[in-house]
């Protein structure tokens, strides 16, 4: 019972090293690594909820987002995160929200899983996976797309107008 | 021991598996409508209306199109024919802005496997641009990534992205 107490102890503990490390933001060097920004215009429904967050009776067509994943998202497959969008309704003719939109944000950690249901091979970017009722996924289609998932890691169907694929943007 | 180890390794994967409660619900993913004032083709001939907003200039230098400097997006609309019969791709139609919301019409062929990923599927559109395709890779069947000639996907910005997604296209009389 003692043994198995240990070993219990030490699988804890290098999980709670694992996570420490996938945190770091500070390369080797001391330096601070600049953040993967990812930046999209996404729609918004009172049928879709593509964002937590968002209240269900919010008038909501448009989410713009943010997305900067810390960590070197090349080598690391986790790491921290922070999410700053603003939603509400499209301000015609600009590529704005009436009114600036309403901010929503969130921060947390992100982590690397394999596989989708349809694609054993994809590599899928999750925010929270230790919350799940506000985790959200993102299909990386390349080290310069994300693609939102639902919940059952299909992609997002956009409409005519914007998609859910986020873009990098070198800043 | 083994137990305890097990159920603690199991509680660990499970937590980085589980599905995204928090995203929306996969009976929420739907296809969009979409408003028109024409008739629109459809039946068993019609394999799909996919529509998406690109930036304007990478694309347009990829096909040779002249843009305005100004220019701000492009609206595109591709709808795909396929035979009624045998179900293999036929023409397309496509619209944008750049040949002046002039229709580009040909032929569309799918392949499967690509140089890096033999599992891929892309639909080419043949045009009648001198040495000019258009590639689209197949995410799913309701959405497609716009490529570069070498088959490699382009990168958007903050409002646009070089998506084309399945859209059903409703009719209504003008004034309606």
């Amino acid at each position: 019972m003692k043994k198995a107490a240990h070993v219990v102890s030490l699988f804890l503990i290098s999980i709670h090293i694992t996570a420490i490390n996938a945190n770091a933001q500070v390369t080797s060097a001391g330096k601070l690594s600049a953040p993967a920004v990812f930046m999209a215009s996404t729609p918004c429904s009172p049928g879709t909820k593509p964002l937590p967050g968002i209240p269900k009776e919010a008038t909501c067509e448009l989410i713009k987002w943010e997305l900067k994943l810390f960590g070197d998202t090349k080598k690391q497959t986790s790491g921290t995160y922070t999410l700053n969008c603003v939603y509400g309704m499209p301000n015609q003719g600009t590529q704005g929200l009436i009114n600036g939109g309403t901010p929503l944000h969130r921060e947390g950690k992100w982590v690397i899983t394999k596989g989708t249901r349809t694609n054993p091979a994809a590599i899928v970017y999750r925010l929270d996976p230790d919350k799940p009722p506000v985790s959200v996924s993102f299909l990386r289609l390349n080290e310069n797309l994300l693609h939102l998932l639902d919940s059952r890691q299909q992609l997002m169907i956009g409409n005519g107008a914007w998609s859910y694929t986020l873009s990098r943007i070198q800043q | 021991m083994k137990q305890i180890i097990f159920i603690l390794s199991a509680c660990f994967g499970f937590l980085l598996t589980n599905n995204a409660e928090g995203q929306t619900a996969a009976p929420d993913n739907k296809i969009s409508e979409s408003i028109t004032f024409r008739e629109m083709p459809k039946g068993r001939a019609v394999y799909g209306i996919f529509e998406g907003r690109t930036p304007c200039f990478e694309i347009s230098r990829q096909l040779g199109a002249n843009l305005p400097s100004d220019c701000d997006h492009l609206k595109w609309q591709v709808i795909f024919f396929r035979d009624t019969l045998t179900l293999k791709p036929t023409t397309y139609i496509l619209t944008t802005e750049m040949f002046g919301r002039r229709p580009l019409k040909g032929k569309w062929k799918i392949i499967r496997g690509t140089k890096t990923d033999p599992a891929a599927t892309e639909y080419i559109l043949e045009t009648n641009l001198p040495g000019k395709s258009i590639y689209l890779l197949k995410g799913d069947e309701n959405v497609l990534f716009i490529l570069d000639e070498n088959h490699k996907f382009h990168t958007g910005d903050q409002n646009f992205s070089y998506t084309l997604n399945r859209v059903n296209k409703v009719r209504r009389l003008s004034g309606q």
